[in-house]
């Protein structure tokens, strides 16, 4: 047994665990199996998926006995990927010379960089024209589709946690993974990965399960609207330039604590529509691609059993479904609104793509318009409530963050 | 805190978000209005 030990400490060290921590570690592999298998195949989304998947396997394969950091005399179940509750500068260092993926962590997971770093990269792949071009619109669609981030706060409060909990979670009804990422460090860091993770999860399979809910809430003659009789202006480069440079001052003059997050995604746009190919190049091709990379496979590395049996998981897995049901509902109701509004000229399934999701609500608005009438190409009209979706839920993040602090 | 002081507290976070919604909007008309049309 002591030869077993030191030769097999991985197989081992499911007798040194508890029982239900064994099976979940266990169950988690196959997880990791399923996130892989499902986003090779599309049905999960695979540039988060496939990484976030390989690190849930190979952090719970990957288990042993080891020296604990915090406390060198004690031993403890750990990983040679990174350990995530390491606090004081002394802690992290040594954490540095042993985790491989330790300064990813420290640097970039700690201080929100990692969801500013996305945001960049989604500035810089955004199309304004379809908002711009019809910001009343886009923006009246975007309102009602915060429903959830809305109605979740109060439900979480009732589930039992904290304020500050509460908050984080009601930003996955936002639909914005960055966005819940940034907001989850900020308020609850002791529950980051489970928020973080629940969100990721239900953004991925948004393609999937928006379009049920679309079929249960809007009957066919509804979904077939063509919107042929609606234009969208034509808006130039200038246009785009002076608004994000305007908005992205009065945000972060308004909200001083979300600042880095208007920066980051005024910063991509304007480099888009400044056209310096380089920085496009640079933004989207390597800090996009980057950073979602590390993003889903550190993610995936924190996802380790003893995250899982955490008894708020399964209230959290409730609360992310709830959050973003009520903004599909919320979208869908703002979607009727508009379409009595403008005497049946609009369809209502674009109200869905204003639960942000960049472009993924769209899309599945696009979608389902198409099987029902293959003339109705409502794509571009979509794309309007969508990015107003990612400014209303990047306001309303910075508004919890700021005001949950105060309370 | 509880479930009642919670609605409230996120119906006001709600209504900001609404209000600085509208101000976005209000910026695109203004900046529109001095900016040249694509």
């Amino acid at each position: 047994m002591e030869q077993l030990i030191h030769v097999f400490p991985g197989l081992v060290s499911f007798s040194q665990m508890p029982t239900e921590m064994a099976i979940a570690r266990v169950i988690l592999i196959f997880i990791g199996f399923g996130m892989v298998y499902f986003g090779y195949k599309d049905v999960l989304e695979p540039l988060l998926m496939i990484p976030m998947g390989v690190g849930v396997c190979l952090v719970n394969a990957g288990l042993f006995m080891m020296p604990d950091l915090i406390d060198p005399s004690k031993q403890k179940l750990g990983t040679m990927f990174l350990d995530a509750m390491v606090q004081t500068s002394d802690q992290h260092i040594n954490a540095m010379q042993v985790y491989f993926l330790q300064p990813i962590y420290a640097l970039t997971f700690s201080n929100g960089l990692i969801a500013c770093m996305v945001f960049l990269g989604i500035g810089a792949i955004t199309e304004l024209d379809f908002f711009i071009g019809n910001p009343k619109l886009s923006l009246m669609l975007a309102i009602p589709a915060e429903l959830g981030t809305f109605l979740t706060f109060p439900i979480a409060i009732w589930m039992g946690f904290n304020p500050k909990e509460a908050a984080a979670i009601a930003t996955i009804g936002g639909a914005d993974g960055p966005m819940v990422l940034f907001a989850s460090l900020k308020l609850a860091k002791n529950l980051f990965v489970p928020i973080s993770v629940v969100s990721y999860l239900y953004l991925s399979i948004v393609y999937s399960g928006y379009p049920f809910l679309i079929k249960a809430l809007v009957p066919k003659r509804f979904r077939g609207i063509d919107m042929k009789e609606m234009t969208i202006t034509k808006v130039s480069a200038e246009e785009k330039l002076a608004f994000s440079i305007v908005t992205g001052t009065v945000l972060s003059l308004l909200f001083p604590v979300a600042a880095p997050l208007f920066v980051s995604f005024f910063l991509g746009v304007i480099i888009r529509e400044s056209k310096v190919s380089r920085y496009m190049f640079f933004a989207d091709d390597i800090i996009l691609t980057g950073s979602t990379l590390f993003l889903g496979f550190i993610l995936g590395c924190l996802l380790s059993a003893d995250v899982v049996v955490e008894p708020k998981m399964m209230k959290l897995i409730i609360l992310g479904f709830v959050a973003l049901f009520l903004s599909g509902v919320g979208g869908l109701l703002g979607g009727y609104a508009v379409c009595w509004l403008s005497k049946g000229k609009i369809n209502p399934l674009i109200g869905i793509a204003g639960v942000s999701c960049v472009p993924s609500t769209a899309k599945v608005a696009h979608k389902c318009a198409n099987e029902v009438n293959e003339e109705a190409f409502i794509l571009p009209f979509a794309m309007g409530p969508n990015i107003a979706g990612v400014i209303t839920t990047a306001v309303i993040t910075a508004i919890y963050v700021t005001k949950v602090q105060l309370l | 805190m509880g479930v009642w002081d919670a609605f409230k507290f996120a119906l006001n976070v709600y209504m900001l978000m609404t209000a600085i919604t509208i101000l976005v909007w209000f910026m695109i008309v203004i900046i529109g209005k001095f900016t040249k049309k694509g």
